[in-house]
């Protein structure tokens, strides 16, 4: 998981190359709010999955102060990884992808 | 699905059925298209809008209407309130059914409607007019042909954008939005109010709260804060602390979220072969965000614009634009007042607001026209003077 990060992070353009954009996929609504004011279109809403193309996202922040429920924030890469545990089922009922 | 449409719709909210039933009227040849799997699903939206403008585009239904409102109440955060009637008749719809009848009214009218179709592309032709889209189907892509494109996609609009409309306003001027459906609200809610809760401080910093109630005991309770405020406390837990208040005990039914525009209508609403309408052009009004009624009002305008250039032939950008100069001769001028009305709420001390609605409440307002009341809490306020030439001219702009 840290390697893949590392490799993206090579190919990024970024104001901070040290920061991602982290999605709390338990809180997202998958409402839309965020993809309306991103400057350089990075994220990306199909059905209920919202993703993020980090090569694309410039860390402007837009999108975490537009969120209505605190599901976004920058994370500094080196920052340790959370496991998620292998549950199929997501503490909001939806179908984790 | 034909390979060619006289003019293809991207979006099937209210704005994008409006322009179909109103291009399909004019005789013209009409393809809707919808992203979700469900036309009008999930809702996303308080629900509350004026009677007369959806009946001008399909006829009365009951099974859209949840509930009729007599008032509005503007409360402050002491829970003191003014009460006055709408302006124009109210009322609460389902969305998910009143979605559903417009788009099936455009193609009772001949349009063709697809859901799960999304746009995921604009064709241009050598001179760089738009002329057709690429969308995805049930997993399929193909390109269709268009002599007329339509933005209708909404605040996430992604046509507007390819297509080089959409300017990135700053937070400011952005709502962050979230809504329970509250039920077990029966003794709670008075089903003929519609209630605003103002408090810049301690309520919706920015913006406001509101319970539109949908029945005796369920109601859209919602927030609106500025997005620029919505840090460190989310428009979630300002709703939670408003219910824990206003409704304890309420059962949350459902929960939706989103993000309205509030800057007026975009500047440029038109390039060559496509034009955007509703909240992909940013038309919902600047103070409340209310925008099924004008997304469907800017739709038809644009169709009065399109229809007689499509038969003309000509559908670059300096025939489109007539549609942007009808859409400011209209609305132009009362969006600007709204706006401003807006940033000065936004910036009045909750304490001061707090002391205009007492002063409002112990005036007859039902007897009175908005400018007198203007003045009437000018008196009072001698500090509001300083805001009095935007209010009163607000106030005569909204009479
Ligand atoms: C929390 C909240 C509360 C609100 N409350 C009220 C209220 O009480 N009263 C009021 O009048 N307004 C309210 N609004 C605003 C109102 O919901 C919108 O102004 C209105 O829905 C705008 O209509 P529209 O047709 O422009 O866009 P939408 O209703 O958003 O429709 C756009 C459609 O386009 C589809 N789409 C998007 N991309 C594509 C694509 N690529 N291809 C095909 N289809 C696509 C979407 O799935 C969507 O169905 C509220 C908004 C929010 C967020
Ligand atoms: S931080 Fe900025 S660029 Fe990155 S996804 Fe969010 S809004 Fe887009
Ligand atoms: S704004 Fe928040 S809740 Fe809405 S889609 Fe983006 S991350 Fe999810």
């Amino acid at each position: 998981m840290t390697s893949m990060m590392d490799i993206r992070r090579l190919d990024r353009t970024k104001n901070h190359p040290d920061l991602l954009l982290h999605i709390d996929k338990a809180l997202c609504l998958a409402c839309g709010a965020c993809v309306a004011v991103c400057p350089p279109d990075a994220l990306f809403l199909q059905g209920l999955r919202l993703t993020v193309d980090q090569a694309t996202c410039t860390d402007c922040d837009r999108c975490a102060a537009m969120c209505p429920v605190g599901a976004l924030s920058l994370v500094p890469v080196s920052a340790p990884l959370v496991p998620i545990p292998p549950s199929p089922i997501s503490s909001n009922g939806r179908h984790s992808s | 699905m034909k390979a060619q449409y006289d003019v293809i719709i991207a979006g099937a909210g209210p704005a994008g059925s409006a322009a179909a039933i109103r291009a399909a009227e004019a005789g013209l040849s009409v393809l809707l298209l919808e992203k979700r799997q469900e036309i009008g699903v999930p809702v996303r939206c308080g629900e509350a809008t004026d009677v007369k403008t959806p009946l001008r585009f399909m006829p009365f239904d009951p099974r859209w209407l949840h509930n009729r409102i007599d008032h509005f109440a503007v409360y402050n955060a002491q829970g003191e309130r003014v009460v006055v009637p709408p302006s124009s008749e109210t009322i609460i719809v389902d969305r998910r059914v009143f979605d559903q009848a417009l788009a099936n009214q455009a193609s009772a009218l001949g349009a063709d409607v697809y859901a799960s179709s999304t746009v995921i592309g604009l064709l241009h032709d050598e001179h760089g007019t738009v002329c057709g889209v690429r969308l995805k189907q049930f997993g399929t892509e193909r390109a269709v042909r268009a002599r007329l494109v339509i933005a209708a996609d909404g605040t996430e609009s992604q046509v507007a954008r390819w297509a080089g409309l959409k300017t990135i306003p700053p937070l400011a001027d952005y709502y962050t939005g979230i809504q329970f459906l509250l039920g077990n609200l029966r003794g709670r809610i008075d089903p003929r109010i519609c209630e605003y809760h103002i408090g810049v401080e301690s309520l919706a910093p920015g913006g406001y709260l509101w319970v539109f109630p949908k029945s005796g005991d369920t109601a859209n309770v919602g927030v609106v804060i500025a997005a620029d405020r919505a840090r460190p406390i989310s428009a979630r837990a300002w709703l939670e602390r408003f219910v824990a208040r206003r409704c304890p005990g309420a059962s949350i039914l459902s929960v939706m979220a989103g993000g309205i525009p509030i800057t007026g209508a975009l500047k440029r609403m038109t390039t060559d072969g496509l034009m955007a309408v509703g909240d992909a052009a940013h038309q919902a009004d600047p103070l409340t965000a209310g925008g099924i009624g004008l997304g469907m009002i800017g739709a038809e305008m644009a169709m009065q614009v399109a229809a007689p250039a499509l038969q003309a032939g000509d559908v670059s950008a300096r025939r489109l634009q007539a549609y942007e100069r009808l859409w400011r001769d209209q609305f132009g001028r009362m969006h600007a007042a709204l706006y401003n009305m807006r940033r000065i709420l936004t910036r009045m001390t909750e304490t001061h607001f707090d002391a205009l609605v007492r002063t409002a409440a112990a005036m007859p307002l039902e007897t009175m026209s908005l400018p007198d009341i203007v003045v009437g809490l000018l008196k009072n306020h001698p500090g509001l003077l300083l805001e009095a030439r935007t209010l009163v001219s607000t106030g005569l702009l909204l009479k």
